[in-house]
């Protein structure tokens, strides 16, 4: 009987901490402003992606080798995050600096033009292989954070400029 | 003994029932209004719409519609004003709900500043899509429209129909 009671107690509690899933600076970031109405935002998951991998789609208007190097770079995306907002950009352009911790990324590449706008480039990677692909925006009049998190194949990457550039 | 199983049992089933209807609850709420409409129609009868619709179907776009159509089981539709009611926060709930409790994955969320706002979210048992909830919010027109409907196809089908629509 008192096993029958403890068990009762312990499922639900088991199941509870099963739900809780880890989320990084990110993902906090991207819930908090997921619903604040200065905020355009954007969550494709990984599985509509996949949709489109099953789909075997077969784009006329755009080339196949082309169309087949698009899909084999997003093939492994597990989500795309977008947040834009033009209002008090700059401010929210240095809150976001302050609170990810772009340290523990790796930085691809940065601009800086002399009115003050701002692009970042940061991945996260394993051996030539993109986990996250995440650029922040900052200028003036417009802040955007985006965040494509997936297996971003670095060699795939390269296939895909060669075919863009054949046509 | 049997006395308190019978109690744990029925404890457990009320429970149980009422976290399944997340749904309908949301629907009973919020069609409640003299412009909202909500409609839910069965799958049999969306089967044989889809049958129909087959048969008269005049392209090949139109049959591969109907054919997805017949994968639909009982659809509930809804639309309503959404100044009637805290539409956001309600939605909110719903799909917080849905996705915590009942194994829903949220697809596709998109929201522009001006408010206009699509949400999709999908019960899936293994590759099968066995449910689809979506809400379509218009913020010029006030309206917010909301369907679920049962489905019974896999992603790899939904990806062949979409090649299908995609070559025409």
């Amino acid at each position: 009987m008192k096993l029958i009671l403890l068990l009762l107690l312990i499922l639900p509690l088991t199941s509870a901490f099963g739900q809780k899933l880890p989320q990084d600076a990110i993902s906090t970031y991207f819930s908090e402003y997921v619903d604040d109405p200065d905020f355009s935002v954007v969550y494709v998951s990984g599985k509509v992606f996949g949709l489109f991998k099953d789909a075997n789609l077969d784009l006329n208007k755009l080339d196949e080798e082309e169309v087949k190097a698009v899909f084999d770079v997003v093939k492994d995306i597990q989500g795309i995050r977008v947040l834009h907002t033009e209002q008090n950009a700059m401010a929210r352009w240095k809150e976001a600096k302050k609170r990810i911790p772009t340290d523990k990324y790796e930085l691809l590449f940065k601009v800086r033009t002399a009115d003050g706008d701002n692009v970042e480039a940061f991945i996260q990677d394993e051996e030539a292989v993109i986990s996250e692909l995440f650029l922040l925006i900052g200028a003036q009049d417009n802040f955007a954070m985006l965040s494509f998190v997936g297996v971003v194949d670095l060699t795939k990457l390269s296939d895909l400029q060669r075919a863009i550039e054949r046509n | 003994m049997k006395k308190l199983f019978t109690l744990l049992a029925f404890v457990l089933l009320t429970a149980a029932l009422s976290a399944q209807n997340p749904i309908k609850k949301f629907i009973r709420k919020h069609n409640n209004g003299p412009e909202n409409i909500s409609i839910t129609v069965p799958g049999w009868l969306i089967g044989l719409a889809g049958e129909i619709g087959i048969l008269a179907a005049e392209d090949e776009e139109e049959e591969v519609i109907f054919s997805l159509a017949q994968s639909l089981g009982t659809t509930r539709i809804l639309t309503f004003d959404s100044d009637d009611f805290t539409t956001k926060k309600d939605i909110r709930r719903l799909f917080s709900e849905l996705e915590t409790e009942h194994n829903y994955e949220r697809w596709a969320t998109i929201r522009a500043a001006s408010g206009e706002q699509v949400e999709l979210t999908v019960e899936m048992k293994g590759d099968v899509v066995k449910s689809i909830v979506a809400f379509v919010h218009v913020e010029e027109e006030h309206k917010t429209f909301f369907a679920h409907a049962r489905t019974d196809f896999t992603a790899e089908e939904l990806g062949d129909i979409l090649n299908q629509l995609m070559k025409e």
